[in-house]
């Protein structure tokens, strides 16, 4: 019997050609590889947009007093930059990656779904530009906060939030079909051999950040909807007036806020995954518990949603509840921390720019967690809730974890993308640059955060006022170093040193061991062979 | 995948063509029927608080759910099946059941193996007689076309 294996076809036939000219390309492409690259760079627009929108609410806050803005306008700012940076700047990047490394990360010629894959893209610009133009409406942006709170996104709502509804369920779209893809390609398109406990740790991070995305993405379309229905069509969902339950909604909202929690942070584990053993020249520790770790702490993110609301006046069994279950998160994160770390003990360390970036998030991402597990305890949360502690916290695990991660995972995987080696010193600058400026911007925010500063608030009072400006300072310092980061990236994709096709010595998995420098347009049309 | 095999108490040869597929149906629906249980579950547990407006987006998504892996399934479990024998060559093609089929007379039976698409970057096997010809294998990548037609044309030789 002769046995051998050809590749699918999910394609049909394989084209060797490589891209379409001119702006159609990006239009109308179905290549994983194009449609990671678009998501990218509307991550990186979206990151600049609200990262200026974090400019005016620190330059705000530089001095006490109203300086520049007015209050409800510093409200827009602080919702809007929440919505674009949450659903605009770290969602769409990790999907980004996700399109551009799992199809070449398990030997598939494309993502299973290639035609809603260009569909759950290029809804994205739409949805962003209805909710951008909500500034430039009567009644403003939304101002609501990100969490979008009833009864302020209901009965004392402006219209403009109606834009807002459409935009989110647009958003939700995309996400579901982006969830769809990933599912789809991760179980049919392995290539022979890719058995589950092979794949990398960023497909296995994938594969149940899209299962987080399908579990919960319908609770936040319905409760966009019956925002909409309570606004317009007499229903009582979240009116007390009317036999509602406005807390219902802090429930909802967070039953799907805290999985989106750890939607934007999981696949930040499986770059972290990739680059460590790289630079240390050492397997991965613990691989079949990093998967078991990422599973428990998926599941347990459905959870722990009402350790959010504290405040709300739950009763003292539910408050427990919440707050050892939300306690046992430490313990797979712990278990991923402890992994990372060991997979480093003894290993042969180089510190090139993505090695840096991932000890930056290790680090600085554990600062997060531990604030963290302190917000997580009921009684102390009572003292915290709503303080600049909160802001610093969920920012050390956004900024300094997941953003840190996908700028690691850039200077990682941008070689391999383009051929092209980044500037190791420009890396290294941007790295030391951004580190003491977003510890200079978060770190004084506990502090002011412990002593009683409200989040969300123009003004403050006077005792506040050197820690907002060295806040603001490093604030703007950070801002800046992004821009040097649009800089570096330019600089790489239009020329450098020719990458090599593994280009890390420790490198291992399909994606370097198979493929050259910059991949071909169709990579894997035929099966690699999976060790 | 290109498996050849001697089909039992008869003087012929099967050869079965598909697609790479890394999950088997049974696995893939389990994997659905779970992943239903829980949105059902997380829209059920919303609408007895009275947020029932959860339910209809569980059920639309899930629906999405599997549209989408239907129809990538569609693609990976696809089967082309040629039997081989001294007097006829049959040629079924179909996903879980025969959809449809060729017979030819194996004594007439033709491999046309000739290039397609820009730059000749592709090809396009087919099993043919009498100027009706049926590609065959037209997921599978270049070198194993090559081994398909060899294969085929020394079990023309051999039956």
């Amino acid at each position: 019997m002769y046995t051998d294996t050809a590749h699918d076809a999910a394609h049909g036939e394989h084209h060797d050609h490589g891209p379409a000219k001119g702006l159609m390309r990006w239009v109308t492409t179905t290549n994983h590889k194009d449609i990671g690259t678009l998501y990218l760079w509307l991550a990186f627009t979206m990151l600049l947009y609200g990262g200026s929108m974090a400019m005016i609410i620190r330059l705000e806050l530089f001095q006490p007093g109203l300086q520049w803005v007015e209050p409800h306008f510093f409200n827009q700012m602080t919702t809007m930059h929440g919505l674009v940076m949450v659903f605009g700047a770290i969602m769409p990047a990790f999907v980004g990656l996700a399109n551009w490394l799992i199809p070449i990360m398990i030997g598939a010629p494309d993502m299973a779904l290639p035609r809603m894959n260009n569909w759950s893209f290029w809804i994205l610009p739409f949805a962003f530009t209805i909710l951008a133009s909500t500034t430039f409406m009567e009644g403003g942006a939304p101002a609501f906060g990100w969490t979008f709170y009833a009864p302020l996104s209901t009965t004392f709502a402006p219209d403009t939030t109606d834009f807002f509804i459409f935009a989110v369920h647009l958003m939700g779209i995309s996400s579901v079909m982006g969830a769809i893809n990933v599912i789809a390609t991760i179980l049919n398109m392995r290539a022979p051999g890719m058995t589950l406990m092979k794949m990398p740790l960023f497909v296995w991070t994938w594969l149940i950040t899209a299962y987080l995305l399908i579990a919960v993405m319908p609770v936040l379309a319905g409760a966009v909807t019956m925002m909409l229905t309570d606004r317009h069509f007499g229903t009582s969902f979240f009116d007390a007036a009317g036999g509602g339950d406005p807390v219902m909604f802090q429930h909802i909202f967070w039953f799907f806020g805290h999985p989106e929690v750890y939607i934007m942070i999981l696949p930040a584990f499986g770059v972290i995954s990739a680059i460590i053993p790289t630079f240390a020249r050492k397997p991965l520790f613990g691989y079949s518990s990093m998967v078991y770790a990422t599973a428990s702490i998926a599941i347990l993110s459905f959870m722990v949603w009402a350790h959010h609301m504290f405040t709300v006046g739950m009763p003292v069994a539910g408050e427990l509840y919440f707050m050892y279950a939300t306690i046992l998160i430490s313990v797979p994160t712990g278990v991923k921390v402890f992994n990372w770390v060991t997979t480093m003990w003894k290993g042969s360390m180089t510190f090139e720019t993505p090695m840096l970036w991932a000890l930056g998030f290790i680090v600085m991402f554990t600062i997060g967690g531990l604030s963290g597990l302190m917000l997580g305890v009921a009684p102390v949360d009572t003292q915290y809730h709503d303080t600049y502690f909160v802001v610093a916290h969920f920012h050390y695990v956004l900024v300094t974890g997941a953003l840190y991660s996908i700028i690691a995972a850039f200077y990682y995987w941008v070689p391999k993308w383009t051929g092209h080696m980044y500037d190791e010193k420009l890396g290294k600058i941007h790295f030391w640059w951004s580190t003491i400026s977003v510890n200079v911007l978060f770190f004084p925010q506990h502090f002011v955060g412990l002593a009683g500063m409200p989040r969300r608030i123009p003004d403050y009072s006077l005792q506040f006022a050197e820690f907002n400006m060295i806040s603001s300072i490093g604030g703007f310092a950070f801002g800046l170093a992004q821009i040097f980061f649009l800089y570096i990236v330019i600089k790489t994709i239009r020329g450098g040193v020719k990458a090599t096709d593994r280009v890390w010595e420790g490198a291992t998995g399909l994606e370097f061991e198979q493929l050259p420098s910059p991949p071909p347009y169709h990579s894997f049309t035929e099966a690699p062979t999976v060790k | 995948m290109v498996n050849i095999s001697k089909v039992e108490s008869r003087d012929a040869i099967r050869i079965v063509l598909s697609p790479n597929c890394s999950i088997t149906w049974k696995e893939l629906v389990v994997f659905y029927l779970f992943t239903c249980v829980i949105a059902t579950a997380v829209g059920l547990f919303f609408s007895f608080q009275g947020m029932w407006l959860v339910l209809p987006f569980s059920g639309l998504e899930m629906l999405a759910l599997g549209i989408g892996l239907y129809v990538t399934s569609r693609k990976v479990y696809r089967r082309e099946i040629i039997t081989l024998d001294p007097d006829r060559t049959m040629i079924e093609k179909g996903v879980q059941r025969v959809d449809q089929s060729w017979e030819f007379e194996t004594p007439w039976v033709r491999i046309i193996d000739e290039p397609r698409g820009a730059r000749n970057s592709s090809r396009r096997l087919a099993i043919g007689m009498h100027g009706v010809a049926v590609e065959v294998g037209d997921f599978l990548a270049n070198s194993e076309k090559d081994q398909l037609a060899f294969k085929l044309k020394d079990c023309i030789i051999r039956v």
